[in-house]
């Protein structure tokens, strides 16, 4: 049988960068994962976003369940809230998110992602985001919400996985 | 850095910052389902054994008239219910749950039929599938959002279920849990892993 679960393109920062963006994503896979380890200059507590196909307008909604080591919380945004958030984001030295982008393509349906965000520091939580969107995805954009930057040496990879 | 053996014919990479991105070189599709009608069941039958773990990532919502449903785990087509446990840590938006499902491998993510074209998604890992001298351990990140404000419109977990048999895992049955159907454009693939 052959093999699925490939790396479409990777970026490791020489620079600090505000947004990393995969574009022109080939439509031949089933599903999406991404990989990211990042630092970031944010000081603060804040999300990490994904974003898809350029469109920056009030189409995210997530919900989300996190523990900081002492308590759990859960909490949500809707989609006047504009935050399409899969992560959290802290002052650890490195952050670990992976998400699931399950069936990408299908026009049939809107786009769900699935993630696990994971900070050497305090935070571990557990994402579903919803792009109130029907459009095949083609690209996606990642970026802070407090509109930090993602530090020199963060790296993010996209996967595609195709089904028989 | 990408590591080649040449006596086991493998290639292996870090994950480590500016290393060649991994690749899972063994991750090979086994079958998907994609329905066209809404169906009760979904089975995958006959799987082979030649695998280490076993990997079903889905899309799927129910006919449920309600904001949620979830699914039932049958392996094997054993239907004694006592064989089947399963544990669930999750979130709704408004509160974190940690509940315990006797008699039953129960996964949560699957939205209801209120919204047509609104669906839920999950990865399950059946770990060591074949080994004939274990119980089968599961675990699973699913869930789905309704951008709404509304209690039960989303949901997100982590959950793990056991199947209290040494057998190989040869067949795989997802049932709505309150017997309602999968509704068409619902898609499940199953995914085999090799070390």
């Amino acid at each position: 049988m052959p093999v699925t679960y490939k790396p479409i393109a990777t970026q490791t920062l020489g620079s600090a960068a505000g947004t990393v963006t995969f574009s022109s994503i080939p439509a031949t896979y089933t599903d999406l994962v991404v990989v990211s380890n990042y630092q970031t200059n944010a000081g603060a507590v804040t999300t990490l976003q994904m974003k898809f196909n350029s469109d920056t307008t009030a189409n995210y909604s997530y919900t989300r369940f996190y523990g900081d080591g002492s308590s759990v919380a859960s909490s949500r945004a809707v989609r006047t809230d504009n935050i399409a958030g899969i992560g959290i984001i802290d002052s650890s030295a490195y952050m670990t998110n992976i998400a699931q982008i399950n069936n990408y393509t299908n026009t049939n349906t809107l786009k769900t992602t699935l993630s696990r965000t994971n900070s050497s520091g305090t935070y571990l939580g557990a994402y579903v985001m919803m792009w109130n969107s029907t459009t095949a995805i083609t690209s996606l954009a990642l970026n802070i919400l407090s509109g930090s930057s993602f530090s020199t040496g963060s790296t993010f990879t996209l996967y595609g996985i195709k089904a028989a | 850095m990408a590591v080649i053996s040449i006596k086991n014919k493998t290639k292996s990479g870090s994950l480590l910052v500016g290393n060649t991105p991994f690749e899972l070189g063994n991750f090979e599709s086994i079958s998907t389902t994609t329905l066209t009608t809404a169906t009760a069941s979904v089975t995958f039958s006959s799987i082979p054994a030649t695998y280490t773990h076993l990997q079903i990532r889905y899309l799927a919502k129910t006919s449920r008239a309600a904001v949620n449903d979830y699914a039932k785990l049958e392996i094997n087509t054993d239907t004694t219910t006592s064989n089947y446990r399963s544990h669930t840590l999750s979130g709704d938006g408004d509160s974190v749950y940690a509940e315990a499902h006797a008699n039953a491998i129960e996964i949560g993510g699957f939205p209801g039929n209120t919204n047509a074209d609104m669906f839920g998604v999950g990865v399950l890992d059946f770990l060591d599938y074949a080994n004939t001298n274990k119980y089968k351990t599961i675990r699973t990140l699913d869930g789905f959002n309704q951008n709404s404000a509304s209690a039960g419109t989303g949901y997100v977990a982590l959950q793990s279920g056991l199947w209290m048999s040494s057998s190989a895992i040869t067949s795989i049955k997802f049932t709505s849990g309150t017997s309602s159907n999968f509704v068409a454009n619902s898609s499940f693939a199953l995914y085999g892993i090799k070390e």
